[in-house]
């Protein structure tokens, strides 16, 4: 018996302080805001009468709700499984195998700072987006004991095997830090991270347009000697407000990626690969790095510029909760080692996909702009005609979208990268796969060629416009390794 | 990370794998189109007697010619969209068919969009059995199939087939009893 299962197999209470956060939770869910709203449309305008009665006895409910919610709520650890008792008009024991178990999230809210506590959010697969269980505040040592006994056991191989790999003892590996982001690394993530997306916010200020124009003493239709001075006011104008809107966004951006990401640290425990961050609430993400199903690495241009890429590494349930922002190169290859077995990587992705893609991507904005400046064009200005220039570039974008649209697959694994400015690489062991198919629309019918989607627990790699031959084999190859390659999946 | 220790790795050549042809795939029972033509009747009687009536009221409070001629208008439009549905629903049984394998189960399906969609045995969670009203009567099964990455459904089975497919799949897949 391990110190952990030892400590886990008494039956525990959450701590004393959780009916607070209990409470906290309840109102959290029916949201603050809106309790604030009925509070004031109820209390405005009067003084307060008899009715005020209501919020004593609120208040005594709620403290009797949680207390007793508190009381009845006790988990502990019995041969494997996880049993938790609760509920308080129904009582409900929930068995939780722990080989079931996905992940298992720490999170230390501001509130639980003060008095040492944390939230355990325990996942299974089974659980549609809902936590399995929820422990509102215990001791991390609890909390982390639960984490270790989560990612320690391992999912039988199969009916043949399951002997031979229970006699083995699972080699403890020390943990480790693979990746840790000081501060001066949090600035360049939040620099880095699609500062153009500011521009939105600009979209509704269009409309008070003319307002801060003439505001500004600038008038667009004026056709006098000053129009000429108005319009590179009117230029400068934009220009500030563009430039300040930027501004605005990158440095929200730095500030939120200081709250979320502080102190960002992904480290490997045994075979537990765990994410800590925060610098109001503290999470800790953490599961089996057997569970995760497949690995997805995305670069915007400014991100290709440092070098850094964003790393996600999706749990059946879980899509983003592993996250690794500003990785390196090393630490790419570190963590791709983890999740996808070397045989399983694939190198450089060479192949293409079929050339018809690129008119297909192209049809429809080019139907778009070609209708547009027709009807611009004769409606309003002739000079709209000029916007079918456009076409080459757009034709252009797309070919090369195709172009560079590579994927690769060996015996045992499968990747893609597509996109041109911004790249996304996505990698999976072919094992992984849970639902294969093949699609073909009216235009790839056509063309002779067909899409080919591996679903994985979390997340799909697609692979369109494939000749379809190509794409049936690919198929029956993800098939294939799904029957002889006999690692677990989940 | 455990290793089993068998596990052959050698380069494959494509049409070395086992293949998924068109030639093999199941029909479903015939009767799936009949059940489909009771809810295209229905749902067309329903937009009929609805359009017919309208236009009926309209022509009472307004010009009755115009009324009666847009809504003869609406009904052939109906007519023609229905026969369309119906050529729809017979292309799509012709289309639907599924396929079982010594590990994996298909379903192929689709008149514009064409997919085969594959299941490994080794990926099944839980196979259920769906029988509405409507396919309670024509003696019909639908089966779902699903895995923690999507499901196969396969509609319009005999009661005995899709009970003896279900079976199939959970001995091939090995899912206890219990578990479902």
């Amino acid at each position: 018996m391990t110190p952990d299962s030892e400590l886990l197999s008494a039956v525990h209470r959450q701590s004393l302080w959780a009916p607070v956060f209990i409470v906290i939770g309840a109102l959290r869910r029916l949201g603050f805001a809106q309790l604030a709203i009925i509070a004031v449309v109820v209390g405005t305008g009067r003084l307060p009468g008899p009715e005020i009665i209501i919020i004593p006895i609120v208040i005594v409910l709620l403290a009797g709700w949680s207390v007793l919610s508190w009381h009845r709520f006790t988990f502990s650890l019995e041969n494997e499984n996880l049993v938790v008792e609760r509920g308080v008009v129904s009582l409900e024991r929930v068995l939780v195998p722990l080989q079931r178990i996905q992940s298992v999230n720490i999170e230390q809210q501001l509130l639980h700072r003060p008095v040492a506590l944390v939230q355990v959010t325990i996942d299974t697969a089974g659980s549609d987006n809902k936590a399995e269980v929820v422990i509102a505040a215990t001791s991390r040592t609890i909390a982390e004991a639960i984490q270790r006994m989560a990612g320690s056991t391992h999912a039988s191989v199969g009916p043949e095997t399951v002997d031979s790999v229970a006699e083995q003892p699972i080699p403890r590996v020390p943990s480790a830090v693979l990746a840790t982001r000081s501060p001066s690394d949090l600035v360049k993530i939040a620099l880095t991270n699609r500062p153009l997306a500011g521009l939105i916010l600009i979209a509704p200020l269009a409309g008070l347009a003319d307002d801060l124009f003439d505001a500004l003493g600038i008038s667009v239709n004026r056709s006098d000697a000053n129009s000429l001075v108005a319009f590179d006011s009117l230029i400068l104008a934009i220009g500030v407000i563009v430039v300040a809107t930027i501004g605005i966004v990158v440095a929200l951006q730095v500030v939120w990626t200081f709250i979320t990401e502080f102190g960002l640290t992904v480290s490997r425990d045994g075979e537990v690969l765990r994410r800590e961050s925060g610098l109001l609430d503290r999470k800790s993400a953490s599961s089996a790095i057997s569970r995760i199903q497949q690995i997805e690495i995305d670069q915007t241009p400014l991100q290709r510029l440092v070098s850094h890429r964003t790393i996600r590494l999706p749990t059946a349930g879980d899509q983003s909760s592993l996250r690794l922002p500003g990785a390196s190169e090393g630490e790419l290859q570190t963590i791709r080692d983890l999740t996808v077995e070397p045989d399983a990587q694939v190198g450089a992705l060479q192949r293409r996909i079929d050339r018809s893609a690129a008119f297909y991507w192209f049809r429809i904005p080019a139907l778009g702009l070609i209708l547009g400046s027709l009807v611009t064009g004769f409606l309003v200005h002739g000079a709209a005609f000029t916007l079918l220039l456009l076409l080459v570039p757009l034709w252009f974008y797309f070919d090369i979208f195709r172009r560079r649209w590579g994927w690769g697959v060996t015996d045992l694994g499968l990747a893609t990268r597509s996109g041109v400015l911004s790249t996304r690489r996505i990698e999976a062991a072919l094992r992984r796969a849970q639902r294969v198919s093949v699609t073909q629309n009216l235009f790839q019918r056509r063309n002779g060629t067909a899409t080919v989607t591996m679903q994985t627990a979390e997340g799909a790699i697609k692979i369109p416009f494939l000749a379809l031959t190509e794409a049936e084999g690919l198929r029956d190859r993800v098939l294939y390794a799904t029957a002889v390659d006999l690692r677990p999946w989940f | 990370m455990t290793e089993p220790s068998s596990i052959s790795n050698d380069p494959l050549d494509n049409t070395d794998l086992p293949q998924i042809g068109p030639q093999h795939f199941e029909r479903v029972d015939p009767k799936h189109l009949t059940a489909g033509l009771v809810v295209l009747t229905a749902t067309a009687a329903t937009v009929l007697a609805f359009t017919i009536a309208l236009a009926w009221i309209v022509s009472l409070n307004v010009d009755g010619s115009v009324a009666a001629k847009i809504g003869a208008l609406l009904v052939l439009l109906i007519l023609v969209g229905s026969a369309a549905q119906f050529l729809y629903l017979r292309a799509s049984l012709s289309r639907l068919g599924y396929l079982v394998r010594e590990r994996d189960i298909s379903v192929r399906r689709g008149v514009l969009v064409r997919t085969v969609q594959t299941i490994p045995f080794a990926r099944v969670q839980n196979v259920r059995a769906q029988r509405g009203p409507l396919e309670r009567s024509l003696g019909l099964t639908s089966l779902v199939v699903t895995s923690a990455g999507g499901s196969l459904n396969i509609p319009g089975l005999r009661d005995s087939a899709a009970q003896a497919l279900k079976e199939l799949v959970i001995d091939r897949s090995g899912i206890d009893e219990a578990d479902q």
